[in-house]
């Protein structure tokens, strides 16, 4: 009966996704392909009753926190900002992004960051940002975006963002800086908690399976 | 408020609930249920104020749980007061005081509306039920081994067939981490990663450390310290130390009458479990249904708590939360069918003793019956009886029926009989006639 037990995968549509699939792929589950290409939303593993859903990567830990989903596959970004009551059993080392507080190249050349009080910020983690600078002793106004944060500066809505940087590279196009490192970021496997315990010995082989596979991935990248 | 607006009248605060008849019958089908298993096991019941001052509750202000509790000035004293934010202090309390001349152990229950201040949409009430025990008086691992027994048949009281439950012992943790020598800061972030089984989170903060390695590995190890028996033998390389090593002695103990209660398919031993409250001292569990993302009931050993009210005495106990409980009932896909009130009498005399005299019959026997007191027609009674739940009618004095007749309909089936009143209540009275209630 134990074995049996269908269990769900919460997988993030958007930048985690190819590496996601990939990861299970590699574990020989093939079904995951249908969602390269596809509008699909939900597939599955009949053999090893598995079912792999996609959703917006800011919804995984509601599902998985609610065991909507069993597992999940989200950004640390995601789970900072949210402080969801999930397991974090696994860093599956793909996705490596840093979330920063950066600002204009030009007000840079000016500002000490030593002698901050009060900000004005945007950014799609209020929480985490507000976290960050409330433990500094920093006023902050947080200015909840959720999406093109870089432009908040260009037009005035805020002086500095908070955000996920991967190369950098969009930053420096819209003219901004890092000026400060809050957290790195990884990609998470995320467990329910009540699934860790009512399905472990299927959930316990899955997570192995799923450590072995994306310590394999990292050996093949570095 | 502005008095022309209806909803500021309507309007319900956020974390509270109104339950209709039908959801109130579970609640109270479920409550009837468990507090049944209390009374078996021998456990009485008890009842604790609604408020307390704030003292009862966070004995060292600044605890992380003190911001969810709901606080008011007392105006004479203008001391905190705080709702009743845990019961299990309460009913410490209770024993340290009033209770306190009686022989040990004590065995004690509750039924009781708790209240949190949680955040909107954590997807929780800020008022909720707890139904709970409190075995007072033994420190010995049978104790402890009876609350998870009693959890168990609660499951099982309840119609659940698949639940675990999940036995921690917190001293086991606080052993491992406390060998470190850390920060308190320090050993909140350990406890946090601990928490969340994020071991490379852990690793990240042991890096740093200057620790014994074997000290480090058991830390590293506490995130998959969770299945079945072999658990406790791979625990007792990374005991080290006494107090974790007292810890595992006491759980494998109280694995172990678990198995002569032969009740270890539903147990589970997660020696990395952390989310204790802070005045647990030993063994906790933690019961979990399937199909629900969360717990259905959680407690533990707190030795100390007693002793702060000025009694020392060991305790174990646990609680289950009602609205938890109805979801695993519901998911579980066995929810009981609660019936709607029995007999709805529909009398067209103009003497209504006979109608009287029928209500109050099977009344006596144990049926409800409500009486249509509307004038409206037949068919507006029955209509009515079927919309709110009622299971049948019985018609007096309708065109065509005798006097010393009556009509008794089954509302689902739409059969009909004919019986004298007098054959009627003779035989509802000798248990002749009967109905499922």
């Amino acid at each position: 009966m134990t074995d049996k037990e269908l269990v769900a995968v919460a997988l993030p549509k958007g930048r985690l996704l190819h590496d996601s699939l990939q990861l299970f792929e590699g574990m020989g589950i093939v079904c995951v392909r249908e969602f390269s290409d596809s509008r699909r939303l939900v597939c599955e593993d009949q053999d090893r009753r598995l079912r792999f859903l996609t959703l917006r990567a800011s919804d995984i830990p509601t599902y998985v926190e609610h065991g909507a989903a069993d597992m999940g596959i989200v950004g640390k970004d995601q789970l900072l900002e949210q402080q969801r009551d999930v397991y974090e059993p696994l860093d599956l080392g793909f996705g490596a992004c840093r979330l920063v507080v950066a600002e204009p190249a030009e007000l840079r050349e000016r500002d000490d960051p030593h002698s901050w009080s009060h900000l004005r910020v945007a950014t799609k983690y209020p929480n985490l940002a507000e976290r960050f600078f409330s433990r500094k002793g920093i006023q902050a106004e947080i200015i909840k975006l959720t999406g093109s944060i870089e432009l908040a500066p260009l037009v005035g809505l805020a002086e500095r963002i908070v955000d996920l940087v991967a190369t950098g590279e969009t930053l420096k196009k819209n003219g901004l800086v890092e000026v400060e490192e809050i957290a790195t970021a990884t990609a998470r496997l995320i467990v329910n908690r009540a699934s860790l315990k009512t399905k472990y010995l299927r959930i316990q082989g899955l997570i192995e399976q799923i450590r072995k596979q994306a310590e394999r991935l990292e050996g093949a990248r570095a | 408020m502005d008095e022309r607006d209806p909803h500021s009248r309507t309007a319900i605060p956020k974390g509270v609930r109104v339950f209709p008849p039908e959801e109130t019958a579970l609640r109270r089908w479920a409550e009837r249920r468990i507090l049944s298993v209390f009374e078996r096991w021998g456990f009485r019941e008890v009842i604790t104020p609604t408020f307390e001052y704030l003292e009862v509750f966070s004995p060292d202000s600044g605890e992380e749980d003190g911001e969810k509790i709901f606080k008011f000035v007392d105006r004479q004293t203008g001391r905190l007061l705080a709702l009743r934010y845990d019961p299990t202090p309460q009913v410490a309390r209770l024993v340290a005081t009033s209770l306190r001349h009686r022989p040990l152990p004590l065995r004690l229950s509750y039924a009781t509306s708790v209240f949190r201040y949680e955040a909107p949409q954590a997807g929780r009430q800020r008022e909720f039920v707890q139904l709970g025990v409190e075995l007072i008086g033994l420190e010995r691992p049978e104790a402890d081994a009876e609350m998870a027994a009693m959890a168990v048949e609660v499951c099982q009281a309840l119609g659940l067939r698949r639940f675990q439950i999940d036995v921690g012992q917190v001293e086991f943790v606080r052993g491992v981490v406390d060998a470190l020598r850390v920060t308190p800061d320090q050993r909140r972030q350990l406890v946090s990663a601990i928490r969340r089984k994020d071991a490379f989170e852990l690793e990240r903060l042991l890096e740093g450390l200057n620790a014994d390695q074997g000290m480090k590995q058991a830390v590293l190890d506490l995130p998959t310290l969770y299945g079945g028996k072999e658990i406790l033998t791979r625990a007792a390389r990374l005991a080290a130390n006494r107090r974790s090593q007292e810890a595992l002695d006491n759980l494998t103990r109280v694995y172990e009458i678990l198995e002569h209660y032969g009740l270890t398919d539903h147990v589970i031993i997660d020696l990395g479990e952390a989310r204790a409250f802070e005045y647990h001292t030993g063994v906790t569990f933690v019961a979990f249904a399937h199909g629900l993302g969360s717990e259905i009931s959680r407690g533990g050993r707190y030795d100390n708590l007693i002793g702060r009210f000025g009694y020392p005495c060991p305790a174990t106990g646990f609680a289950f939360e009602l609205d938890q409980v109805l979801l695993a009932v519901a998911a579980g896909g066995s929810p009981p069918v609660v019936a709607g009130p029995g007999f709805l009498i529909i009398d067209f005399n103009p003497d209504k003793r006979h109608a009287l005299r029928v209500a109050r019959t099977l009344r006596e026997q144990g049926y409800s019956a409500a009486r249509d007191i509307i004038k409206r027609d037949l068919e507006g009674s029955l209509d009515y009886a079927k919309a709110s739940g009622i299971g049948r009618a019985i018609v007096l004095g309708s065109p065509g029926v005798s006097q010393d007749e009556l009509v008794l309909r089954d509302l689902a089936s739409g059969v009909e009989e004919r019986v004298p009143i007098e054959r009627f209540c003779a035989e509802v009275e000798r248990g002749e006639r009967r109905w499922p209630t």
